[in-house]
Formats: C-alpha cells, structure tokens, sequence
C-alpha cells in the first residue's frame, strides 16, 4: 500500500520567524504563529483577479513611529482580538487600500491588534517608509516588514536581523533580495549624478522600479556612459527622445523651488519611465540620470541565437548587453515576468 | 580649535581707524572698499552740505558689502545660521536679509566686532529716522553735520575701511573642526563648550545642522557624530526655538529624500527624546516664511510703509500659530508692536494688535519660559527706552500678576517685575544683561 508523503514548508517557516522574532525582540507567539500565514497569503495575493502587492509593517508603538515618519498620514481601519486571525483580517481589509505609497500597519498592543494604513513624506523623493523604519531604522524604534518583492517571492525584513526570503517559485535558492540587484542597478544610473542630489534621485528611481517588478512585467534596462558623445549604433533601433529625460534637473529644481508645479512634473515623469521600462525592448539610462531612449531592440550574435537559454528572447538581449559591458555600456539589468532579477557590471 | 579656547570670535586682524583722523576727506581715503569716484563724490556731497543723502549712500554701500561678504559663505549656511528657511541657493541675499540680520551674523561669526556692531546698529537707526517720508520738513529734522560724520566713521571702521573683511580665524577652525574631524567625549574643546554662553550652543547647532543639510561623504559622517556627541550634553538648556530648528531640519531633509542625513539626525532626536520637535507638517514653514517678511520689512528702510502688508499676510494665515513657528512669529508681532526708537508703523498696528489678542494665557507662558531668553531681537528692544516704554503700555498689571506665578525663569520673572512697576530703567538694564549674557556686545 502507498504511503502519502506530506510536505509542508509551515514548520520551517515558522521555525524561522521564531528566530527572526527573537533577533527584533520582538517575541510574540502569536506573531510568530500569524507571520507563516501572512507568507502564504502574500504569495500570489488578488483581489477580485488583480494581483496586489501591499507592503505589511508589525510595529509595538505608534505615536514615535507617526513622528519619524513626517508628514505622515494613518488611517485606522480597525481592530480585533490578539489572534492570528486578526492580522488576516487586516490583511484582507487594507490590501485594497495599499497602493500609491499605502502601507498596511498592524500595531501590537498588550492586549489587541489595531491596523490601518498609512503613507508618509511630502513627495516622490521623500524618505521612503521601509528606509526610514527598516533599512535605517533605529534599534529603539521596533519595525518588521513583509512584502512580497517579485512575484512568488516574499521578503521579511527587520532591523537586526537578516531578512527572511521565501521562494514559492522554481528557482534555485535566492542568496540575495531582488531589491538589492535593482540597487546595485540604480547605483549605476546615478554613478555621475552631483553628490548633493544622488540620494533623492535613488530614492527616485526605487520608487520607478519598484513599481514595475510590482506590476509583475517583464523589463530590460542598460545604462550607458554620459560622457560619450555618441550612443552606440547597436541601439539604432528604438525610440530616442529627441530630449533626454534628466531627473535630477527636475529634482533640483523641487529641491530649490518646493513648488507644486516641480512636484507635478516629477510625478508625470515617474508614470512616463514606468511606462517606458513597460514597453517591449531596452530602455536605456545614463550614468547621470537621464533617460535616453526606450522601446530599443539590438541584434543577438549568431553564436548567442544558437545558445540553448531557459529564458526566452528578453534572457538572450540580457546576454548580449552583458556582452556590451565594459565597451559600449556600463551594465545591465534584466527582470523577468516570473520575478527573476539580474544585474550585472562586468564586475 | 587651535588652542582649545572658547571665547567670542573675534577678528583681531582688523586695524584700528586712528582717533585722530576726524577731516572727512581723511576719512573717506581710509574707505579701501570705495572706488576713487565714490570717494570723491562722497566728499563734494559732505562739504556741499547734503549731509542726509551723504549719510545714506555710505550707508547703502557699507551694508551692501557686508551682506555680500556674508553671501560668500554660503547661502544655505547663511540660511541656517538666521533659521531662515526660506532662504535658498538662489536667493538674492541683499533683499532677503533685513540690515539688523546682516549686522547681527557678522558679529555672531566675528566678521566685526562687537562695537563695530553697536554702531552700525546705531547708524542704522539713525539713518532709517531721517529717510522717513513722513517726516516734516523742518530743521530740527535734518540730519547733522557731526551725525553724518559719526555714520560714515561707522561704516568706513566697521566695513568699508577694508578690502575684504571675513569671518574670525577661530570661527573657521571651529567649522572646519566640526566638519573635518570627530569629536571624542574627552575632547577638551567639548567641556568649554558645554560651559559656554548660549549663543555658543545656538551658533554650534546652527553650525552642524547647515553641514548635515549640504555635505556629503565623510564631512556628512562627521557632522552626524559630532551632532550625535553634542546635541545631548546641551539639549536640555537648548531654548525651544533651537529644539524646533533641529526638528524641523529632521523633517526637511526627511521630506528631500536625504536618507543618510535624516537617519542620522533621527538618531539624535530618539537620544534626546526630542521627536516632540518635529513638525507634524510643513504648515509651519509658511508661518515662518511670513514672519520673517515682516521682520525684513520691520528693520529696512522705510519700515512704517513696509510692514503693513507683511504683517497682514501674517494675520491672514489664521490666529493659530503652529508651535514650531511661534518663536519668530512672536518675535515680528512684537517687533511690529514695540516698534524701534522713533515710533511704531500706525497701518500695522491693528493686526499686530488682533494678533497679539489671540495668544492663549498658555503661550504667554510658553513666550515667557521658553523664547524671550534667547531672544535677541526683543532682549534688545527692550534694553531701549523708547520701546520699553511701549512694552510697559502693552501689558496690564493684572495680566503680569495672573502670569508671573507660571513664569520659571529667574531673569524673566525680574523682567515681568520690572513691567509690572513700571520700572523702566531696570527693564532697560536686565534686559541688556540678558542681551550681553546670550554673547552679545552691550546694546
């Protein structure tokens, strides 16, 4: 008789938020019991079809939290028992509502969970909630974050401890955060941007990024030097904008003026550069922030045609344009439908 | 610093303008910074007698050169240094600051001394009396002979006397220090400064927070551990205003996008337990943009023409002050209200006074404990007579009597004292000492 052999990823999952918990100090058998559930809801998570990806922050103590977020807005959506069951349901009730910089909070107190959500910062180059919280959170300022980063893979990340990566997809195991390609990447782009502007402008184009391996598509992307005088002919074949889309001239003159009318303009340019990185093809950067041209197609070498990939066509451009680098591009990036994200340098 | 010693910076390379050079043509010679034709026209207008238009074009020069003096040093160090934010790189520094801001940094950073300082103020003044439109034309309103002569002095010893004037040596080690190097707990220059006058740690905030908002690189480190050692020792003698200058540059540089810088800063502020500083909006810069227009109008030329407007903006954003921004609007209300030594703008009357009405019996409190302290600009109101005396008007003997038993300050409760008996020659001589005690030179 055939024996069932059961599999199931909960116990290592919760094994690891056990741990990860304990690191945050951030102990809470309940928390570490919902964290597991919250992975597997994230993972694929839709509503009425449409894939959503809201970002879920666990924090202990709001009125400090309200304060080193400036400018921040929180809407209490409501409150429950502290059980599992009431971070599933404030999961339920605010992903709808975590879009556009919207985030959901679920706040632990003694003896309930309250949740909401909530968006900070004046504009797109304001501080961003997981920079502020966790990436340069403060140790006396207890946060956690979950998200899903790509699609089938969800990310939790604290201030002490490492951050969890849960695969749900076919890859090999996944050493590094896709975030964390898509900064390398940006640091590129923003290489030759002026000292006094580089941070706005990556806080920018996180944001761009972000959003596009949010929205679940496929994109390519190189960045080429500013100082040559001349784009490489292998790009020919494209949409070259007869003026090149600088940001950090827009962000300089938010920075300078404040003003609504800069503002606007970024916000315009951000949905434009999603769109361009939506297009088929390459979009190609500069390494002082400018965008150069989009929608661009370059020839795959013969020997490269022949190459037996698992990827389809956009893996085989990603192969030619790493081939480029080093002559007539700086580096490349690609990210696939499924979540995969490359980068590559040369280095 | 190099020889570990705070005191005020004081510029000591400037030569002295000899006593005995009182011919004006003499004197005008000594003006490095005139050109030969300024010169000559200066002197034909002096013996021509136009003793008024002698006194102000001196003037107008002598102010312009400092304020372009002080543009050298950066607009956002400038900006920070007033608390000015909304002073930027592309600011025209020469309208943006009033002639009393010009005057007031130049001394803070020893760019003149403390006596240049005083005479400029008072050349200030004198010239501001005398360009009144309203003034009659009667004899007895034109300026002197020997008042235009003590003005051109003033200006030619205090600016113009030289080709280039800068900020004291010590007070650019003490930036260089904060920027260059860090800081350790056993830093001797850090125990001197603790025991500092107030001005000091005022000045050495303004110092780290212009760094943290434009360096980068290992300067931004350095700034962000010299803020991390030192904003907790001072921070509970820190005035408000200075806390509210902190949060408010937290929130900027949050808003910007400036990760590095607000991190660090943020850091500081959970130290000291000083989120309460941090403005829940921006709201509070449009009041503070607002009150400085009315001090620019206040201490410019023509300023009984030119404060109405301002301080009707300012009346018109709404009675409620938020907290970040009541330290300066106070300061303009009031400055409108006690007005300088010859008289008060009538126009703005009205709405310095409906302002003055919607301040909560709590923010008086707060104006008393936590604001007037350190306030230069009423300190030094107060320590004149003319304006003394309208501040003795102002305030009832019942309103003085309900808010003394709140007030903690030693000096400020001596000060309400003094009010409430119509005192004035006290008033004028505590309010001084205050003035001399924040570091500055007597008024």
């Amino acid at each position: 008789m055939k024996v069932t052999k059961s599999l199931s990823l909960r116990p290592t999952l919760v094994s690891a938020s056990v741990d990860f918990l304990k690191e945050e100090d951030m102990d809470c058998l309940i928390t570490q019991d919902s964290i597991p559930e919250l992975i597997s809801q994230l993972f694929n998570y839709k509503e009425e079809g449409k894939a959503l990806y809201p970002e879920i922050y666990i924090f202990d103590e709001i009125e400090l939290i309200k304060q080193i977020l400036t400018n921040s807005q929180f809407y209490l959506i409501g409150a429950g028992e502290k059980k599992k069951e009431t971070m599933l349901i404030a999961l339920k009730k605010c992903a709808p509502l975590a879009e556009n910089g919207w985030a959901i909070y679920i706040l632990r107190k003694k003896e309930s969970f309250e949740f909401g959500v909530f968006r900070a910062g004046t504009s797109i180059l304001s501080v961003s909630i997981s920079e502020a919280l966790i990436d340069r959170g403060a140790e006396g300022v207890k946060a956690i974050l979950i998200h899903q980063v790509a699609e089938k893979l969800i990310e939790v990340r604290g201030i002490k401890a490492n951050p969890l990566l849960i695969s749900y997809g076919s890859h090999e195991t996944i050493i590094n955060s896709p975030i964390d390609s898509q900064l390398n990447f940006i640091n590129t782009i923003v290489d030759k941007v002026a000292p006094e502007l580089k941070e706005p402008t990556i806080n920018f184009f996180r944001k761009v990024f972000l959003e596009v391996l949010q929205k679940g598509h496929g994109t390519l992307a190189c960045v080429v030097s500013e100082s040559k005088d001349e784009i490489s002919t292998k790009f020919q074949d494209g949409i070259e904008l007869q003026n090149r889309i600088n940001i950090p001239n827009v962000i300089k003159e938010l920075l300078n003026n404040g003003d609504l009318q800069a503002n606007s303009k970024l916000e315009g340019q951000l949905s434009l550069i999603i769109g361009m990185l939506q297009s088929d093809g390459i979009t190609v950067f500069t390494d002082c922030g400018e965008i150069v041209s989009y929608n661009v197609f370059v020839k795959h070498s013969p020997e490269l045609t022949k190459t037996v990939t698992s990827g389809g066509a956009r893996s085989r451009t990603f192969l030619t344009l790493c081939e480029m680098i080093g002559s007539e591009i700086k580096s490349a990036y690609i990210q696939s439908q499924d979540g995969k994200i490359e980068f590559s340098d040369g280095k | 610093m190099e020889n570990n010693e705070l005191v005020l910076w004081k510029n000591t390379e400037q030569p002295v303008l000899p006593k005995k050079i009182t011919r004006i043509s003499e004197l005008v010679n000594c003006g490095l910074q005139l050109s030969i034709k300024d010169q000559n026209q200066i002197i034909k207008t002096f013996e021509h007698g136009s003793y008024e238009m002698v006194a102000t074009y001196t003037w107008t020069k002598a102010i312009n050169a400092l304020r372009n003096q002080l543009s050298k040093m950066g607009m956002s160090f400038i900006a920070e240094m007033l608390d000015r934010p909304d002073i930027n790189e592309h600011t025209n520094l020469q309208q943006a600051i009033s002639e009393f801001e010009a005057i007031r940094l130049a001394e803070e950073l020893g760019v003149i001394s403390g006596t240049a300082a005083f005479r400029l103020k008072q050349a200030m003044e004198t010239v501001t009396h005398f360009n009144q439109p309203e003034l009659e034309e009667d004899p007895e309103n034109d300026l002197t002979k020997e008042e235009a002569t003590t003005i051109i002095r003033s200006c030619i010893q205090a600016v113009l006397g030289y080709n280039k004037i800068e900020a004291a040596i010590d007070f650019k080690n003490f930036r260089t220090e904060l920027e260059e190097a860090t800081l350790t707990e056993e830093s001797p220059y850090l125990l001197k400064l603790i025991s500092s006058p107030y001005f000091f740690h005022r000045t050495t905030i303004r110092i780290l927070l212009s760094l943290i908002k434009s360096s980068t690189g290992a300067q931004l480190e350095n700034s962000l551990a010299n803020s991390n050692l030192i904003v907790p020792k001072i921070w509970n003698n820190l005035k408000h205003p200075e806390k509210y200058q902190i949060g408010r540059s937290y929130s900027e540089l949050f808003s910007d996008g400036k990760s590095k810088a607000a991190s660090g800063l943020r850091q500081v502020l959970l130290k000291v337990k000083g989120f309460d500083f941090v403005p829940e909006d921006l709201r509070s810069s449009s009041f503070i943009k607002a009150a400085n227009e009315v001090l620019v109008a206040h201490e410019g030329m023509n300023n009984f023409y030119n404060e109405p407007a301002p301080m009707i903006t300012l009346q018109r954003m709404g009675s409620v002050i938020p907290i970040p921004a009541f330290p300066i609007c106070m300061t303009a209300i009031l400055s409108v209200k006690l007005g300088n030594r010859y008289g008060v703008s009538n126009a703005a009357q009205d709405s310095a006074n409906s302002m003055l009405k919607s301040i909560t019996f709590e923010r008086w409190v707060y104006f008393f404990n936590e604001c007037l302290q350190s306030n230069e600009r009423l300190l030094y109101k107060l320590s004149l007579e003319k304006t003394s005396s309208r501040w003795i008007e102002y305030f009832s003997v019942d309103f003085i009597e309900d808010i003394l038993p709140e007030v903690t300050k030693r000096e400020v409760v001596n000060l309400l004292k003094f009010t409430k008996e119509r005192k004035q020659d006290k008033l004028n001589t505590i309010a001084s000492n205050m003035y001399i005690k924040l570091g500055y030179s007597r008024s």
